[in-house]
């Protein structure tokens, strides 16, 4: 008896889908609503090895739909605490893990060790760079996405009838045409189904099963249990804003404008900056009121700031502030893009009724 | 004139604050577009996707018998 049993003695499953699945490997991009739940099922249903690839932080807003994660884990690395879940869950498996986000430099190289490739990002960016990369490796990938009380699903670069995201969509979004789930919400549940559905893929395709969703798209709505499904047909000529090499891929520009931002609390960020490498900087104008006082900090107003600078060039943890938090949460994306350190904003800014400033106010 | 079923999903049914709708008097699918366009002008600017009859289509199309027309946009979040 193993704890695959079940799915051994299942009619059409068997011994010899089981071995394939345990030799074969995945790597799932994003720990998050989708990521999560599709984590689970494909290490209890004993894929040989997973990566997880994931710079971001839990914080208190993911535990509706993020469910390897719990209140003690808040300000600790996804890829990190999901790999230790999953470990206490089954001493065998093997987990590779990447606390950080992919990037143009990071992606083909960590893609090239896995079979297959399972999207659970978060933003157009990262999926046009995970579907470039895919279609330049020939992996196959397992696409799903959300809004609101929706779901979509899609198996690209697999099968007989291989095509990609941007057959379906050539070109990303303007900036703020469609907002991420961070503004828009969603019940926790409905990444649930589409993470549950892409690990459900991954496994067919890994076992030799085969996907029935090969080349196609499935739109599901959580409201009505509608769903919609179709063939994704070859765009016969595809814009010229794709990369046609490795080469070109490591030099080109994703947008990448979602939430890869580290949203902290004062608290947090005035104990992370006291460390050596840490700094903090003020991104307000000069002019702004009030100044932040008893604090080391660096003034850099957005208007004048240099991010090839020394500072923040010698820093591994940057902590950005600002008013409300609202310019320091953009820029902090911005950074957090390409640069592999740790970029944080402050939550609320100065104004928040957490800051230093306000707290001293209140005696 | 044929009546054609319009089903939406994500952002452009939240822009037309309708899941479902149906058009008439339109023989191809730039005309239907373009009236959707001028009824819902909030969905002028969205990129989405195209499916006659199910079928993903690129550019345009006829559409003498087409029963429903839906109109795809893609998702970001996760």
């Amino acid at each position: 008896m193993s704890r695959f049993d079940r799915q051994i003695v299942l009619k059409g499953f068997g011994q010899k889908a089981q071995q394939k699945l345990q030799s074969s490997s995945v790597l799932v991009v994003g720990a998050g609503g989708l990521g999560c739940p599709a984590l689970q099922y494909l290490a209890a249903a004993g894929v040989g090895r997973i990566g997880i690839i994931d710079g971001d932080l839990v914080s208190e807003s993911n535990l509706n739909r993020q469910i390897l994660f719990g209140e003690s884990d808040t300000g600790l690395k996804k890829a990190e605490i999901a790999a230790k879940k999953l470990n206490a869950q089954y001493s065998d498996l093997k987990v590779d893990i990447y606390p950080e986000f992919l990037t143009t430099q990071n992606a083909i190289e960590t893609i090239e060790n896995y079979d297959i490739v399972l999207d659970g990002s978060d933003n157009f960016g990262t999926r046009y760079m995970l579907n470039d990369a895919c279609q330049l490796l020939k992996k196959p990938l397992v696409l799903g996405a959300i809004y609101q009380y929706e779901g979509q699903l899609m198996v690209l670069m697999e099968g007989e009838h291989q095509v990609n995201y941007r057959d379906l969509y050539p070109d990303p979004p303007a900036a703020n045409e469609i907002p991420n789930c961070n503004e828009s919400g969603v019940l926790g549940v409905l990444p649930g189904i589409i993470g549950t559905m892409q690990a459900a893929e991954v496994i067919m395709i890994l076992s030799g099963l085969g996907s029935r969703l090969s080349g196609q798209v499935l739109f599901y709505d959580l409201r009505n249990y509608n769903s919609f499904k179709m063939n994704i047909e070859k765009q016969a000529v595809l814009s010229n804003k794709t990369p046609k090499s490795i080469q070109e891929f490591k030099q080109w520009e994703y947008e990448i404008n979602c939430h890869l931002v580290n949203e902290i609390s004062w608290g947090k960020a005035l104990t992370i900056s006291k460390a050596s490498n840490s700094i903090l900087i003020d991104l307000r104008e000069e002019e702004e009121a009030p100044k932040l006082s008893g604090h080391e900090y660096l003034k850099m107003p957005l208007s004048v700031i240099n991010i090839e600078c020394e500072e923040i060039a010698s820093a591994e943890n940057i902590i950005l502030f600002c008013q409300s938090g609202a310019r320091s949460s953009n820029f902090a994306s911005k950074l957090t893009s390409n640069s592999g350190k740790n970029i944080y904003s402050i939550k609320g800014g100065i104004l928040s009724e957490e800051s230093p400033v306000n707290k001293e106010n209140h005696g | 004139m044929n009546n054609i079923n319009i089903k939406a999903f994500g952002i452009v049914a939240e822009k037309m604050e309708t899941v479902e709708t149906a058009v008439k008097n339109v023989s191809d699918v730039e005309q239907l577009l373009k009236q959707l366009k001028e009824t819902y002008p909030a969905i002028k600017d969205l990129k989405f996707t195209v499916a006659v009859d199910q079928k993903h289509i690129h550019g345009n199309m006829d559409l003498a018998n087409t029963k429903e027309v839906a109109l795809l946009p893609p998702f970001s979040g996760g």
